[in-house]
């Protein structure tokens, strides 16, 4: 149905002496042809099958996360770590759910926030002490419930979505990653150009031009992006999988989320999906809203100061409670005011340290 | 199928018993406290499960370096600005402006040598000057400070020539203490301002709170605090060495005393701008205890001392030390033929010490304040928090209108015939009610059946609580509020 090159027959087909194309083996290049090098459409286009769009340059890509729908997996966490070859965190149990990565760093691009949303009412029963040694025969869960009142019920057979418009009475998730800002800071904050825009519009670290300043990691209102400097010393964030892109792949996140919580695809097309979304939702009596459109359905948060952000969310609580600023500032928009109260101060101080020298010769 | 599996409700055998035998001794045990009468419906914060909240934001990644830099590339941008000052009036002494080169060239050199070191690949510093970006500071910072340190450079080879590196010439005199060199330290005063006051900048143009917070004052701060630092340090020179002419204390008193004045009054701005920041107000005890110290000790004890010196009338207390010694042998030998010795006026090298210290202590302290601020989580929510505005209206425009038009003009907001606005209800009677955005515009709407109640209604409008409306029609003529709920 959808026209594919036919990685796997024409892999199979033929032996790997005869693939002729060096970046892209499984295209396999008939013998004698003349391999047409087109450089700016990717050859292939898994991203059709898998996310069923075509990845063109010029055009806008991104993620629409939707937290109602992330269960948690980590798969996202995993797959990016696996294709961008990072290495692992120091093994830490942090005690904060079941979230040890804690946020996204120079070597995790994808975190999954866990965030537990329980009223102190549900632990009553659990606080309710003092059970004598015996009394628990194991310290296991059946163990704690038999000393819960009987009608206790954690979930109050609430449905799902009753769950999620009852803030007391929820776990919810959220796959954070780079935002790809429309006005990205830290590519504004890049005194190298080190940080340049892709041509698919995605914001990527050349890792060959940084120097490892760290000012974009000030930058970056969202704390993205961040100094390896027990590794490279440069900074590393999420690049979109621009390798991937390249070769018409849907980054490895998208590709690997299970409950299709992370979708990738042009912002637009991506931008009319999330408010469909967001209306089935909301009539569901769900207080959905969008957070990094610019205006769009968004009200909980404004993000107009980036322009928006290519990889944006559905969100159902207050943005803070997902970690993220409800105004995300623009530093760049400090440094011409900046600049200007300090050429007003240069301006008089030079003036006063004229006045002070013009009047002070020889012992007056 | 194994136990294991089973619901509680069938449950472990060694449970059930229990259960069912509870209420026999019940009359015995004592009864149990008595329920919590209020039941919070707080969510268990991250504080109470033991852990420090993320924070949003990343501190920033600069070592010690950096703010040392900072009050070098201050020293070498106010040493610039007396040595200008001392030639465009005219006094043009040329001890002063001698030491005034040179300590700019070697706080500049150590403040790049630092800046360098701080990178994460130091091989790559030449990175810096791949492009010039106007809207980073940072890169604006790089470029100036590479000028100024051309002008320092260029200033200090002639000083150097003049003091008879290659020989002494008169021609080599001429070219460094005339016109020649008073052009490059007019043409440098710029670069030397720029210098100065970018790093306050620098800070302000970031997502840190307690930096971005004071960005108006940053600036200003560090250039008033660099001009006080690098005169100060200029008189600390001369007055070790010795035998400067009778004024320039005078001189670079009064010029120090005016920038600390300056510094005062914004290094108190600059707390006030962000005073109100939690990570402030929850500061440690010794954080208060520097700011206190700088800002008194570091500020204000240099300024009374100089202003009284700057003030004082008639010639200055001569204040001999163990130093008069050499410098009479000095003097003895043909070294230092000048007999109107003076070593600056009592207390002098103390309060240089005093300035110095001062500024540093400021920049560590904006420094410091900057990366608590980073890590705590409650600042960025004071910082990013919707001020003032209820959530204006809420674009629900159609997805035609939204994937085409993602900036609509505000004129056309309003016609559409399904939306959303946010206000506050003014009118609530039996249906219908009257919203006012922030904006002042009303809109008459009546509620659809069942989607709220009258008293509802009526306590939102009493309380001024703001509430969404999702309406369908057009608004003041017939739109009926398909939803309504406050926020």
């Amino acid at each position: 149905m959808i026209a594919f090159g036919g990685r796997r027959e024409d892999a199979g087909a033929r032996p790997m002496e005869a693939v002729e194309h060096p970046r892209r083996p499984w295209i396999g290049a008939p013998e004698g042809a003349p391999v047409t090098e087109d450089t700016t459409v990717p050859v292939t286009q898994e991203a059709q099958r898998t996310s069923g769009t075509r990845i063109e340059p010029g055009r806008s890509y991104g993620f629409f996360t939707d937290t109602t729908l992330c269960i948690g997996c980590k798969a996202c966490e995993v797959a990016c770590k696996q294709w961008n070859n990072l290495p692992a965190e120091d093994f830490e149990l942090t005690g904060a759910s079941y979230d040890n990565t804690r946020e996204l760093s120079a070597t995790t691009w994808r975190h999954v926030a866990f965030i537990e949303q329980f009223d102190a009412e549900r632990f009553e029963g659990l606080e309710r002490p003092p059970l004598k040694p015996d009394a628990m025969p194991r310290a296991d869960a059946r163990g704690l419930r038999a000393n819960l009142p009987a009608d206790f019920e954690p979930w109050a057979n609430l449905t799902a979505s009753e769950q999620w418009a009852q803030p007391g009475q929820r776990w919810i998730f959220m796959s954070d990653v780079c935002k790809h800002c429309v006005d990205a800071p830290c590519l504004e904050a890049c005194p190298t150009g080190s940080i340049i825009r892709t041509e698919f519009d995605s914001v990527y670290v050349q890792q060959d031009v940084c120097n490892g300043c760290g000012y974009c990691v000030s930058a970056c209102p969202f704390g993205v992006v961040e100094v390896a400097h027990d590794w490279d010393g440069k900074a590393h964030k999420c690049t979109l999988c621009y390798d991937r892109l390249k070769d018409g792949l849907e980054p490895a996140c998208a590709k690997a989320c299970p409950t299709d919580s992370i979708q990738f695809g042009p912002v637009d097309e991506l931008l009319r999906r999330a408010q469909e979304r967001v209306r089935e939702l909301r009539e569901r009596g769900i207080p959905a809203y969008l957070y990094g459109t610019d205006g769009i359905m968004e009200n909980e948060c404004d993000t107009s100061r980036l322009e928006g952000l290519n990889c944006f969310f559905l969100l159902i609580d207050r943005p803070e409670v997902y970690n993220l600023p409800a105004v995300p500032k623009r530093p760049s928009s400090n440094t011409g005011v900046g600049l200007a109260t300090s050429a007003i101060a240069a301006l008089g101080l030079t003036a006063a340290a004229l006045v002070a020298f013009a009047g002070g010769g020889d012992g007056r | 199928m194994t136990p294991n599996h089973s619901s509680d409700t069938v449950a472990h055998p060694r449970i059930v018993p229990r259960r069912a035998a509870a209420p026999e001794p019940e009359p015995v045990v004592p009864p149990p406290p008595p329920r919590q009468p209020r039941r919070s419906r707080r969510p268990i914060a991250a504080e109470q499960q033991g852990r420090q909240p993320a924070s949003p934001i990343k501190e920033a990644t600069w070592k010690w370096y950096i703010p040392i830099y900072f009050w070098l590339g201050g020293i070498a941008a106010g040493s610039w600005v007396a040595i200008t000052a001392e030639d465009l009036t005219g006094a043009n002494d040329r001890d002063v402006v001698r030491a005034g080169r040179y300590l700019a060239l070697g706080s500049v050199l150590g403040g790049t040598a630092l800046l360098v070191l701080d990178l994460g690949r130091r091989e790559r510093f030449l990175n810096m000057l791949r492009i010039v970006r106007s809207r980073s500071a940072m890169s604006l910072g790089s470029w100036g400070l590479t000028e100024f340190g051309m002008f320092t450079g260029v200033a200090a080879t002639l000083q150097a020539l003049a003091d008879g590196a290659l020989g002494s010439h008169a021609a080599l005199e001429r070219l460094a203490h005339g016109w020649p060199g008073r052009a490059v330290h007019v043409l440098g005063l710029p670069a030397a301002l720029f210098v100065g006051s970018y790093t306050g900048v620098l800070l302000a143009s970031t997502s840190t709170p307690a930096w971005a917070a004071r960005t108006r004052v940053l600036g200003p701060l560090f250039l008033a605090s660099g001009t006080a630092s690098g005169i100060s340090a200029l008189g600390g020179v001369l007055g070790a060495m010795g035998g400067a002419r009778p004024g320039v204390h005078r001189r670079l008193a009064r010029a120090e005393m005016a920038a600390l004045a300056a510094e005062l009054a914004l290094a108190m701005a600059s707390h006030a701008a962000v005073r109100r920041l939690p990570s402030i107000t929850r500061e440690p005890a010794w954080q208060r205890v520097l700011r206190r110290i700088a800002i008194g000790a570091g500020i204000g004890v240099p300024l009374v001392v100089r202003a009284a010196h700057a003030l004082q009338r008639g010639e200055p207390r001569r204040h001999l030390g163990r130093r008069d010694t050499v410098r009479r042998i000095r003097a003895l030998i043909g070294r230092d033929e000048r007999s109107r010795l003076e070593r600056g006026p009592r207390g002098e090298l103390a309060c240089t010490a005093l300035t110095l210290a001062g500024s540093l202590a400021l920049r560590y302290l904006i420094t410091h304040e900057g990366r608590r601020s980073a890590r705590i989580a409650d600042d960025t929510w004071t910082f990013t928090a919707r001020r003032g505005r209820a959530p204006t209206v809420v674009l629900d425009r159609g997805e035609q209108l939204a994937t085409e038009q993602r900036r609509q003009p505000a004129r056309l907001r309003h016609r559409v015939v399904r939306g959303t606005v946010a206000g506050v209800i003014t009118v609530a009677q039996e249906d219908r009610v009257r919203i006012v955005t922030e904006n002042g515009r009303g809109y008459l709407f009546t509620v659809a059946k069942r989607r709220a109640s009258l008293a509802q209604l009526e306590r939102w409008r009493d309380a001024r609580i703001p509430v969404v409306v999702r309406y369908t029609g057009i608004p003041d003529a017939g739109a009926s509020a398909e939803r309504i709920r406050p926020i």
